[in-house]
């Protein structure tokens, strides 16, 4: 009840008032009645001693006339002459009780001033005058003062309460109005301004600093609202507004139908130029294409970046006929050249095309048989492509196979092959190169070249890389412990040196094998190379420490720089297939071979011939300077329990 | 008891109520008090006026010095009422006009019986007004006269 403002401003200042008040007015009124006191005093002792003396001066017989008409006047109520012996010589008036005689008002609590004077004149005789003054006059004059006091302090407490009441409320009035403001904002509802009138400063820059606040508040909340839903890097609308804009055109589409169209375009080099050339560069790529994909688009079309190099586009009133003419206009504006930070950079798009209605009747479908036209597209080289119901079809294989293959790595249904390594120069099997089988329980063998990228898609090719080399390591000792040392070579993609903790995981294996240094080897192929980013590449000196070296698969099939060679733990060099089995036909792979065999030696490399599948092949790579051969020639790929006796047989 | 005993009381008790009482009992006097070695006459009660209310008093060749006892209210009080025949406010407004229309010096006032012993014991001329019982007690002083008695209730 007393927690409000005005509640307690009133409480102060009856407080105040309550200790004040009979100060103030208590010690006016005492005054006020001191004065009617003394003035009464003042009059009975000068009244008395004027009547003295003319008492002295006249006769009795006139005394007794002048005593009663002082009696008649009222304010006497008796007078007594009395002679020395205290005899009473003349009255006038009537005396109730004895005479005491009077120094203060009101001393004896009779209601009379008792008063006794000699006579003062010739004729006193030792004559004394009594007289009783009626003090009521007095009391009833104090007595209407401090009725007019008290009324006074009444109104005085009335008049105060109201005006405190009345100032208390209006200068509550605008705390009250800040509090609903502040409640308002701690709503979320900035957008009502905030006008506060008071003329108390305090108060007015109470409400100034809550109206900045509000204001500041509504610019976080607009730049937040903006962050949500834009993409900082471009500017272009993000995920979220993109399908909360596609929502609106299915809820207008179905008010008026309206044909439109979502387009999903994925850069196709993105990647590679993003890796090799850093962030900053694919940064300012991006922020061209959005540019440009701007540009290609009208007003009313929303252009919005996805994540990654993934951008969409929704384009109302486009239907199937023009759709393809659109797309083909995206593409071919996209594989214009970008210049950035002074390098001309080519980047393709492959664009994925999805209708309303034919195409779907929500958001989520639209989107994702655009992703899959898209994906068919980049599959096909095609640049757009629309979207079909057999692509579906094949995206849900590579969905049922993605399930399947974290199921058989969970299993352990994936199995490793050894293909054995001879070491051309002595004639003897030196190593292994380990080779992951997937064996299905329905649809039975599956090669590599069908898993292998769907595992690198969505991120399996991690365990699958450290199964794989765990399985490897522990077949690798055991046959060490049967007696033969044979070298093991483990390919590692690219991918799987991605994520936290990769390099950690792979190395935790390694030094669980127990191998000596230098028994394994881990085969990077050159175009993983490319796609190994820079920060990641020297990390791969780790492996070094571990006593791991790096071999180079299918070296001479890509574009990597020698620079690699250089800074990269390398001990091997492995020529690719494609040369190798063309160079009995073809005297420039004869002639690659050999220079990449000079090449490695003068690098102090090892040289892997793979694909040798004749034993020409194996005399012309041997002629031709490689330290060791791979292929069918010299052996199948086949499980470990096989290899120890393919070994003795060999040997045999 | 004897005979002659009884008749010794009676004697006594009679003689005890027909006796008059002097000083009648709770009766009290206010005297005029100067110091004992001074010359003051007695003065008329028109003279003793005059000098408390700042006028000039001379008699026999004295000046008389008139010294307020503040001391005690009741006796100031008596002192208005039985010489000065006023209130105490228009007592002291008859004062101050009279100093400042007169010129002359504003009355002592003594608030202790020592001091104001020690006043009229150093001032030539000097009086006051006083309960007869104090001036008896107060070595140096004398009764100048008996201004007023009676009782004080």
């Amino acid at each position: 009840m007393l927690r409000g403002f005005t509640a307690r401003l009133l409480l102060g200042v009856l407080a105040i008032h309550a200790v004040l008040l009979p100060l103030l007015f208590g010690g006016v009124l005492y005054l006020v009645e001191r004065t009617y006191q003394d003035q009464f005093v003042d009059h009975v002792r000068s009244d008395a001693h004027l009547l003295a003396v003319l008492a002295g001066q006249v006769e009795r017989r006139w005394l007794q006339g002048v005593m009663e008409e002082l009696v008649l006047s009222g304010h006497v109520l008796f007078v007594r002459l009395v002679d020395a012996s205290g005899r009473v010589v003349a009255a006038a008036g009537e005396q109730d009780g004895p005479f005491r005689e009077d120094f203060f008002f009101g001393q004896h609590g009779d209601g009379v001033y008792h008063i006794e004077l000699p006579l003062l004149g010739g004729e006193a005789g030792g004559r004394r005058l009594r007289l009783g003054y009626d003090e009521a006059p007095a009391r009833a004059q104090i007595a209407r003062a401090w009725r007019r006091g008290l009324g006074l302090a009444a109104a005085y407490v009335f008049l105060t309460v109201v005006l405190v009441a009345f100032w208390g409320r209006r200068m509550s009035r605008p705390l009250l109005r800040l509090r609903q403001a502040s409640r308002s904002i701690a709503r979320g509802r900035f957008d009502e301004s905030l006008d506060v009138e008071s003329s108390l400063a305090e108060i007015r820059s109470l409400a100034e600093d809550l109206d900045h606040m509000r204001r500041e508040l509504v610019s976080q909340a607009r730049h937040l609202e903006h962050l949500a839903m834009h993409d900082p890097l471009t500017g272009l609308p993000n995920r979220a507004l993109f399908r909360d804009r596609l929502r609106q055109a299915l809820q207008a589409s179905r008010r008026r139908p309206a044909p439109f169209a979502v387009f999903i375009i994925d850069l196709d080099r993105f990647k590679e130029i993003n890796d090799t050339l850093g962030h900053n560069t694919g940064d300012r790529l991006l922020q061209q294409v959005a540019s440009r994909l701007a540009a290609q688009v009208r007003d009313a079309d929303t252009v919005a970046r996805l994540g990654g190099d993934e951008f969409a586009l929704l384009l109302p009133s486009l239907g199937r006929e023009h759709a393809p003419a659109v797309a083909r206009k995206i593409v071919d504006a996209l594989a214009v050249p970008c210049r950035v930070e002074g390098r001309v950079l080519e980047v393709g798009a492959s664009v994925g095309v999805a209708l309303h209605p034919e195409h779907g009747a929500s958001a989520s479908d639209l989107m994702r048989r655009a992703d899959v036209a898209m994906y068919a597209a980049k599959r096909d080289g095609c640049g757009f492509a629309l979207y079909d119901p057999d692509l579906d079809r094949h995206s849900l294989q590579q969905l049922t196979l993605t399930s399947e293959l974290r199921r058989a790595i969970e299993r352990g249904e994936l199995v490793v092959h050894y293909q054995p390594q001879l070491d051309l120069a002595r004639g003897r099997i030196s190593g292994v190169e380990a080779l992951v089988r997937w064996q299905h329980p329905e649809h039975g063998p599956i090669p590599p070249d069908d898993f292998i990228p769907a595992a690198e898609q969505t991120g399996l090719i991690a365990p699958l890389t450290e199964a794989v080399l765990a399985a490897a390591v522990r077949d690798c000792r055991a046959w060490r412990e049967a007696g033969h040392p044979l070298r093991l070579a483990v390919n590692l993609s690219a991918y799987s040196l991605r994520g936290d903790g990769a390099f950690e995981r792979l190395g935790a294996i390694i030094r669980a094998g127990g191998l000596p240094r230098g028994t394994l080897v881990l085969e990077l192929t050159e175009s993983a190379l490319l796609g190994i980013p820079l920060r990641v590449m020297e990390k791969l000196a780790f492996f070094e420490h571990l006593g791991v070296p790096i071999s180079i698969d299918d070296f001479g099939s890509g574009y990597s720089p020698l620079m690699y060679l250089k800074r990269l733990p390398v001990c091997e060099l492995k020529i690719g297939k494609s040369f190798v089995m063309e160079m009995a036909r073809d005297d420039s792979d004869a002639a690659i071979v050999r220079g990449v065999a000079g090449l490695a030696h003068t690098l102090g490399l090892t040289v892997v011939a793979e694909g040798v599948e004749d034993a020409r092949t194996l005399e012309m790579v041997r002629a031709l300077g490689c330290d060791t051969a791979q292929g069918y020639h010299v052996g199948r790929p086949m499980p470990a329990g096989e290899l120890l006796s393919w070994l003795r047989d060999r040997a045999g | 008891m004897t005979v002659r005993r009884l008749v010794l009381v009676l004697c006594c008790l009679l003689a005890t109520a027909l006796l008059p009482a002097s000083p009648q009992q709770g009766e009290r006097r206010l005297v005029l008090a100067a110091g004992a070695t001074t010359t003051v006459p007695p003065l008329t009660l028109g003279e003793l006026r005059r000098a408390y209310l700042g006028m000039p008093v001379e008699k026999d060749g004295v000046r008389i010095v008139p010294l307020l006892n503040a001391g005690d209210p009741v006796l100031y009080q008596v002192f208005l009422q039985k010489i000065m025949f006023m209130s105490a406010p228009a007592y002291e407004r008859r004062r101050l006009s009279g100093t400042l229309q007169g010129g002359g010096q504003r009355l002592r006032e003594y608030e202790t019986p020592g001091g104001l012993a020690a006043a009229l014991l150093a001032t030539p001329g000097a009086v006051t007004y006083m309960w007869a019982e104090t001036v008896q007690a107060t070595p140096g002083l004398r009764e100048v006269q008996t201004l007023w008695r009676g009782r004080v209730e």
